[in-house]
C-alpha cells in the first residue's frame, strides 16, 4: 500500500482530457499530463498539473511500428517544459473497449525505447504512460532508481469524484449496521467512505458536528485538529461534551484566579472529545488527534494526503492553508461556520447566517473570494504580546455569539456534499464548487457566484497540482 | 530558526531599495522577522525630522501586508503637541516578545494589498511618502 502509485487530476482537467479521448469516433487520441508529486506513508500521487493535447494528425500521427505515434518533436518540447518546470512527463492514449484496459506490446516495447531518455532529460523522479478505455486506465511509471510500477487507480476530483482502475474491483460487502444507508450509497458508496482519511480543523461547534456525522458515516480514519481544551462557555454546542471535560468545578468564577488557571489546564482537549464520540458511534474507526496549530509545520504536513478537509475554525492562515491544500495537493475541502454580525455601535444583531463552502480543485479558493484578509493574516503572524501591545484591535477578546443549530445546519450540508461527491450520487451537471449560505431571520437561501483570479498565489499556477515541490504556507520551525 | 524565502528576499529588496541605510532584522521564531532600517529622513511634520523605521514581516508575507511601521520614540508634532490614534500615530511598545521598546506606531493599512505587486520595500516608500507629505 505505501508504495502504491495513484494518479489525482482535477474535475475541469478530466472533462478536457475525457473529450479529447473519447470524441465519440472510436479512434486513438493522444495528450501528454504533466504532474506533480506528493509522496506520503498512503502511498504515491501523481498529481496532474495540467493537459498538453497531442493534435491528431499534426502531433499524434501515423505509426511505422504501430498504429500511431507522438512526434518526436512534441515528445522532447513537453519533455523540456517538464524538465523546466519540474514536472513529471505521463504520456497518455486511449485503447477500444469498456470497462477494462492493458498496454498492447507495442506500447510496452515504445516505452522500454523512449523512457530511460525521458527520465534523462526531464531529470524527473518518475516519467509514465496511462493508457485509456471508457471506464478503465492502466499505467506504467518508470521510476528513476530504475523501478518499474503499475498505478492502482486514478481518482477524478469534483462533483461526483470517479475512481478508474485496470479492471472493475469488487466492493467489500458492508457492514450489516449500515444497512439503511447502503440503501443509498451501496456497498461500494460504503466502501469507498471506510477507505477515506477526512481532517477536521476545528473541533468547536461546528467541527464537532461534523466529526460525529463522518464517524457515523463510517468514514475510515479521522484526523481531528484543534489546540484548545474545552470550557464551560462551549458545552451548549460541543457534541459530547460533558462538565467534566470542561472542569467546570475548578474553573467556575467564584474560585481563586489559581484554581481557575489550574481548571483550564486540566481541562479536555476538545480533540479527545471528538475522538471519544466518533469511538462511540464507529468502533473501528481510525482516529488521530493533533491538539495543536495547524500552521505548525508537522500538523499541515500530516494533512498533505487526506481525501477531504474540513475547515472548521475561523483563522485567516488556517483558511490560507485550506486553499493551498486543495489546489497544491487537489484534496477538495469545505469551509464550514456560522456567524452573527453586531452592529459595531449598537450591538444590534444586522445578520445571522450559516455557510458552507464546498471547494474542488481547479475551482473554489477562499482568497479569489476576498475571504482571506492581508490584514488578519499579518495580524496572526505576531505573538499574542505583540497583538496587545499593537492595540489596534479594540474588540480583542470579546467573544462573538454563537448556537449550535446554526451550526449545524452549515456542517449537515457541508457533510452531505461531500457524500453526494465521494460516493459519486451527485449529478455531473452540478457546478464543481457548492457554496451556499443560509439566512435564518430572513428566510433567505444564498448561492455564490465564484471569482477566480488567474494569478492567485493560493490556487494559481505557482502551487497548482505541484505536490511537494512548493513549501506549505505555514510557520518555520 | 530560519526566515522563510519570501521574508529573506524581502529583507534583501528592503536593502537594495535603502542602499544608504542600514538594515538590520531580527528572526521572531517563526518564519518572520523584525526589521528596522536606520536613519531616514522623515519630513517636517514631527519633532524630529531623522527616524529609524521598523516592521514586523511575518511568516504569512506576501500574502499578509506589512503592518503597522514605527520609528522612533515620543515623535509629537513640531510644536509639541502631541498626535492622536485617529491620525494613525500613537505611542506603544515594539519589537520581539523579549527585546521590546518604547517607539512611535504608525498605522497605514493597504486595504488592497496584492501579494504579486506589494513588497516590504514599497510598503515602506509609502509609508514615507506618507509621514513627510500627510
Ligand atoms: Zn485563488
Amino acid at each position: 500500500m505505501a508504495n502504491s502509485w495513484k494518479i489525482v487530476i482535477a474535475q475541469p482537467h478530466w472533462r478536457e482530457l475525457e473529450a479529447h479521448l473519447f470524441p465519440g469516433d472510436d479512434d486513438e487520441h493522444a495528450a501528454v499530463l504533466r504532474c506533480g508529486l506528493a509522496r506520503s506513508k498512503r502511498g504515491y500521487r501523481l498529481l496532474v498539473h495540467d493537459v498538453v493535447i497531442a493534435r491528431d494528425g499534426v502531433d499524434y500521427v501515423p505509426g511505422t511500428r504501430g498504429y500511431r505515434r507522438l512526434l518526436p518533436e512534441f515528445v522532447s518540447d513537453v519533455a523540456e517544459s517538464c524538465a523546466d518546470e519540474q514536472l513529471i512527463y505521463i504520456g497518455v492514449h486511449c485503447h477500444g473497449g469498456d470497462n477494462e484496459v492493458e498496454f498492447s506490446n507495442t506500447d510496452i516495447a515504445s516505452h522500454e525505447r523512449g523512457y530511460p531518455a525521458l527520465l534523462d532529460i526531464t531529470a524527473a523522479p518518475a516519467v509514465g504512460a496511462l493508457v485509456f478505455a471508457e471506464r478503465a486506465v492502466a499505467g506504467d511509471i518508470w521510476l528513476a532508481d530504475g523501478n518499474r510500477v503499475e498505478i492502482s487507480e486514478l481518482l477524478v476530483v469534483g462533483r461526483p469524484q470517479i475512481h478508474l482502475t485496470p479492471q472493475p474491483i469488487r466492493s467489500r460487502a458492508a457492514a450489516r449496521g449500515y444497512d439503511r444507508q447502503v440503501r443509498l450509497f451501496g456497498d461500494r458508496g460504503q466502501d469507498i467512505l471506510s477507505r477515506q482519511k477526512v481532517a477536521i480543523i476545528g473541533l468547536g461547534g461546528a467541527g464537532s458536528l461534523v466529526s460525529e456525522y463522518l464517524a457515523r458515516l463510517g468514514v475510515g480514519t479521522l484526523l481531528l485538529v484543534d489546540p484548545d481544551r474545552v470550557e464551560t462557555t462551549n458545552l451548549p454546542r460541543l457534541v459530547g461534551a460533558r462538565r467534566f471535560d470542561a472542569m467546570a468545578w475548578l474553573t467556575n468564577e467564584d474560585r481563586p484566579v489559581l484554581i481557575q488557571r489550574l481548571g483550564h489546564a486540566l481541562a479536555r482537549y476538545k480533540v479527545d472529545v471528538a475522538a471519544r464520540v466518533a469511538r462511540q458511534a464507529s468502533p473501528d474507526i481510525h482516529i488521530d488527534t493533533l491538539a495543536d496549530d495547524v500552521i505548525e509545520p508537522n500538523v499541515a504536513a500530516a494533512l498533505t494526503d487526506c481525501d477531504f478537509v474540513f475547515l472548521c475554525a475561523d483563522s485567516h492562515s488556517a483558511r490560507r492553508l485550506t486553499d493551498v491544500l486543495t489546489h497544491q495537493y487537489l484534496i477538495p475541502s469545505a469551509e464550514v461556520g456560522a456567524k452573527i454580525n453586531l452592529d459595531e455601535d449598537s450591538g444590534d444583531v444586522t445578520d445571522v447566517f450559516s455557510v458552507s463552502r464546498v471547494s474542488s480543485p481547479g475551482g473554489g479558493c477562499l482568497r479569489c473570494n476576498f475571504l482571506v484578509s492581508p490584514r488578519l493574516l499579518q495580524e496572526e503572524g505576531k505573538s499574542d504580546g505583540e497583538r496587545r501591545r499593537g492595540r489596534y484591535l479594540d474588540d480583542e477578546d470579546v467573544s462573538s455569539p454563537s448556537v449550535i443549530a446554526l451550526n449545524a445546519v452549515a456542517a449537515s450540508q457541508a457533510v452531505d456534499d461531500y457524500l453526494m461527491a465521494v460516493t459519486g450520487l451527485v449529478d455531473p451537471s452540478v457546478d464543481l464548487d457548492r457554496w451556499v449560505g443560509f439566512h435564518p431571520a430572513t428566510d433567505e437561501l444564498e448561492e455564490f457566484t465564484l471569482r477566480k483570479d488567474p494569478t492567485c498565489t493560493s490556487c494559481g499556477p505557482t502551487r497548482f497540482a505541484r505536490g511537494d515541490a512548493v513549501r506549505l504556507p505555514v510557520r518555520l520551525k | 530558526m530560519a526566515l522563510t524565502n519570501e521574508v529573506a528576499r524581502a529583507i534583501e529588496e528592503v536593502r537594495a531599495t535603502f542602499p544608504e541605510s542600514t538594515v538590520t532584522s531580527d528572526e521572531d521564531g517563526s518564519g518572520g522577522a523584525f526589521v528596522t532600517v536606520s536613519e531616514l529622513s522623515i519630513g517636517s511634520r514631527f519633532s524630529e525630522s531623522m527616524s529609524w523605521l521598523g516592521f514586523h514581516i511575518t511568516f504569512n508575507y506576501p500574502e499578509a501586508q506589512v503592518y503597522p511601521h514605527f520609528g522612533v520614540p515620543g515623535l509629537t508634532r513640531p510644536d509639541g503637541s502631541e498626535y492622536e490614534a485617529g491620525d494613525g500615530i500613537q505611542q506603544v511598545e515594539w519589537g520581539p516578545d523579549t527585546n521590546k521598546a518604547k517607539a512611535t506606531q504608525f498605522s497605514r493599512s493597504s486595504t488592497r494589498w496584492d501579494p504579486v505587486v506589494d513588497t516590504a520595500a514599497n510598503k515602506l516608500l509609502r509609508v514615507l511618502e506618507w509621514l513627510r507629505d500627510g
